[in-house]
């Protein structure tokens, strides 16, 4: 890995920690956990988007393993690890389909299935089945934020010239 | 956007919005019962780490008493039990999700602290709760 791709991925994870930490200050709009806006997977799919697959990896997990650091709730690490693989890898499927036509839509999938990562991890550590009652509630809440983070993933990819890992 | 799109492109993305959009629709559905069913229930049961801890029949309380929970890692909630309803009234957890649910006597979103992985589920008093594994709606 070279200087100037190192520098590259470091800045995308600390805008990724930073956003998750304003997501996590930001009011839940329903009384539902695991309800959030996810503002880092803007980061997290516009690396996608413009680098490797590997890279968007390093962002994702280093950007959760400081997360749950910063916020001393250990407890929320494998609830994010997992939402944030889950919705990693369908979004790699997406962009192999779509290529980057169509950022909403993968967007979209990348945060349902955070959720029900999410979800899956809930169900295994409290094993109650009364948590069914979220499931709809969490797919809802998956297709408009990832309408929304789609949306704004698509103008900066649209803004942000290209920064390439080549050194001169 | 869509003219650069492929034939085969355009079918998996109308898939994937027809899926969508049915998925939207039964969930709304979901949510609109599940916000409708009240349900006579007077069973609160009190989860913690997946281990049933305590059954309170919210019906037999008569005077409001609180109940200090300590969970793992040293994570503290405090719940209000009165007569017909119970709630989480203080938790350490960063979000509150709990606390914001306040407190309820009878509904099928049971009330979670996902961080400090408790849970209180309603459920009728006649139900044996302690074979209680599936639900359906």
């Amino acid at each position: 890995m070279n200087i100037k791709k190192l520098t590259i991925l470091a800045l995308f994870t600390a805008l990724a920690l930073i956003l998750s930490l304003v997501d996590s200050m930001l009011p839940p709009p329903v009384p539902v956990p695991g309800v959030k806006l996810g503002l880092s997977n803007i980061v997290v799919l516009f690396v996608l988007l413009r680098y490797e697959k590997k890279d968007a990896a390093i962002v994702l997990i280093v950007k959760i393993l400081l997360a749950s650091f910063f916020t001393v709730q250990f407890s929320s690490f494998f609830y994010s690890l997992a939402g944030g693989v889950f919705s990693l890898l369908i979004m790699i499927c997406f962009l192999k389909i779509f290529g980057n036509r169509l950022i909403p839509l993968t967007s979209i999938a990348g945060a349902i299935f955070h959720n029900l990562g999410q979800f899956a991890v809930a169900l295994l550590i409290l094993r109650t089945a009364g948590l069914l009652t979220y499931l709809p509630f969490l797919m809802i809440s998956g297709m408009v934020t990832g309408l929304f983070i789609g949306l704004c993933c698509l103008s900066i990819h649209k803004y942000i010239p290209p920064l390439t890992f080549s050194q001169e | 956007m869509n003219s650069s799109l492929t034939k085969q492109q355009k079918h998996y993305a109308l898939l994937f919005l027809v899926l969508l959009a049915v998925m939207a629709f039964f969930c709304t559905l979901a949510i609109i019962l599940i916000q409708k069913r009240q349900s006579s229930a007077t069973v609160a049961s009190i989860y913690q780490n997946g281990s049933l801890i305590q059954t309170i029949s919210l019906s037999s309380v008569t005077a409001p008493y609180q109940l200090k929970l300590d969970g793992p890692n040293g994570s503290v909630n405090i719940i209000e039990v009165r007569p017909g309803s119970i709630g989480i009234v203080e938790a350490d957890c960063p979000d509150q999700i709990c606390v914001n649910m306040g407190i309820r006597s009878h509904s099928l979103l049971p009330i979670t602290c996902l961080p400090n992985r408790l849970i209180i589920v309603f459920s009728e008093a006649t139900e044996n709760t302690d074979t209680f594994d599936l639900m359906t709606y």
